[in-house]
């Protein structure tokens, strides 16, 4: 029989917590989750000073940032990215392969969106202009590596390198740099 | 069935006692779900809308709906209303901001004042006793849901915007009359405009439905459910959800989380649950070259 009557006396607030069931209370009836349904990593609802949508998002942020992605969109973090960097980033082809493809270039955008942060990086390849625009927080973005840190870019977007490049993409020497180094990091390894 | 006639006490108004009843006998409510069941739908409030990844690393909107103090507060039936129906009340009140007649209501109820109510039909076995409390987890990742709300107000506009309508040409001659309705009829026969003409005026607020949206993901300590896409309507606004009554007996839920939580789901499940439960997208990997 149903038992979820409320009394006045009794509020059912919104925010009861009802978690997997523990060792202790092993009498209670348990829950196997079918194979169409994931359960992700859990956390404790933290509302105090925050409305709903912020908390959710923070949520989602530390889920899918574990790796500590975040930290490349924190300003006040050493490892920052800024407008300007040449960076490498490496996404996965999919979520089924280990196989991933890798792009590197100047980092000429960078929009802080909570969860919803992405950047865009340009390189020009066989004299061709290339954007790639990245969500921060997706599972298929692999890694992302500084290559080497801009200098003297004065602007948050750099959207005039599309007309006027300069040197900015002459990056064949850095990604053999780059790839010696990795080279020589997997061989000490 | 004792615990359905359970009378509570309420202390509203000394001096009242009030009954909570379910009108339902024993002999009326059918014991067994069917193929034709219909459960009930609840009330939510649409909170707004952010992004989440499916197994596959694909990017998916969603919007976040809240249960707020969901409660059927009167069941209808067949004897006395001449159809079958449970009127859900969501997001509690203050007393001192609910008139007297439907304060009234609430007390033969015994749920506290709510701000929204609404009737949702269903078969006599998916009735609920009055009082119950409805949570996220009435619904599960993976099936599909209809939402109404009324839509977003989009005050005095335009035949073009508000029918579709083409206009007239930019240039060419085309004078003062660029996104005009241009004929209203014919010339002496009829020699009127027919009622219902196609005409500017008030654009939005009406109910809208939203059918065959995916529950992705279902947070039971904050009471959430998080459908795939839009939602009609504004924040905070009050939506009905219910299950899609276009996707029919096995096809409205992947086959291992059927059947679905008859009448609404069990207190002892829900407890047992962790507190975030999300729905695969299933199939094959999109990014894999099928061969």
């Amino acid at each position: 029989m149903l038992s979820f009557t409320r009394t006045l006396g009794a509020r059912l607030s919104g925010i009861t917590a009802r978690y997997a069931s523990t060792a202790a209370n092993a009498t209670k009836s348990t829950y196997n989750a079918p194979a169409s349904i994931t359960v992700p990593t859990q956390f404790k609802p933290q509302t105090r000073g925050q409305g709903l949508m912020q908390l959710i998002s923070k949520e989602e942020m530390k889920r899918m940032g574990a790796d500590g992605r975040s930290k490349l969109f924190d300003k006040s973090h050493p490892e920052c990215l800024r407008p300007g960097d040449v960076i490498l980033v490496e996404t996965l082809n999919s979520m089924s392969t280990d196989k991933s493809s890798t792009f590197v270039g100047v980092l000429i955008a960078m929009d802080r969106r909570g969860l919803h942060s992405n950047f865009t990086v340009r390189n020009v390849i066989l004299k061709v202009g290339v954007e790639m625009k990245y969500m921060l927080y997706s599972p298929l973005i692999k890694s992302i590596r500084i290559m080497k840190k801009g200098e003297g870019f004065r602007r948050a977007k750099l959207f005039y390198l599309r007309d006027n490049p300069g040197r900015a993409f002459r990056l064949e020497g850095l990604v053999k740099q780059d790839k010696a180094n990795q080279a020589s990091k997997a061989g000490k390894a | 069935m004792a615990s359905l006639l359970t009378s509570v006490r309420v202390g509203l108004r000394a001096g009242l006692k009030t009954e909570c009843r379910s009108f339902v006998t024993a002999a009326a409510q059918p014991a067994t779900q069917s193929k034709n069941s219909v459960r009930t739908g609840v009330i939510a409030r649409k909170k707004g809308m952010t992004a989440m990844w499916d197994e596959w690393g694909t990017r998916i909107p969603v919007t976040v709906l809240q249960l707020e103090q969901c409660q059927v507060v009167q069941v209808l039936n067949e004897e006395t209303h001449g159809y079958t129906a449970l009127q859900i009340g969501s997001s509690d009140r203050s007393e001192k901001n609910v008139t007297k007649p439907m304060l009234g209501h609430f007390e033969r109820a015994g749920v506290e004042p709510k701000r929204k109510l609404f009737e949702f039909h269903v078969t006599p076995d998916a009735i609920l006793p009055v009082g119950t409390e409805l949570v996220a987890s009435h619904f599960v990742p993976g099936q599909f849901v209809d939402c109404s709300a009324p839509t977003m107000g989009k005050g005095f506009q335009g035949a073009m915007k508000r029918h579709g309508f083409g206009g007239q040409p930019a240039s060419h001659g085309t004078s003062v009359t660029h996104r005009s309705l241009g004929s209203t009829g014919q010339r002496k026969d009829p020699g009127k405009v027919f009622k219902g003409k196609k005409m500017a005026g008030r654009m939005g607020g009406e109910q809208a439905t939203v059918q065959s949206l995916k529950v992705m993901k279902i947070d039971n300590a904050l009471n959430l459910i998080y459908v795939k896409g839009c939602v009609p309507g504004v924040d905070d606004q009050f939506v009905k959800v219910r299950d899609a009554v276009k996707k029919r007996g096995d096809k409205i839920a992947p086959a291992d989380v059927l059947p679905l939580p008859f009448p609404t789901a069990e207190p002892e499940l829900v407890k047992a649950m962790p507190r975030e439960l999300v729905a695969k997208t299933g199939g094959s990997d999109p990014y894999v070259m099928k061969e």
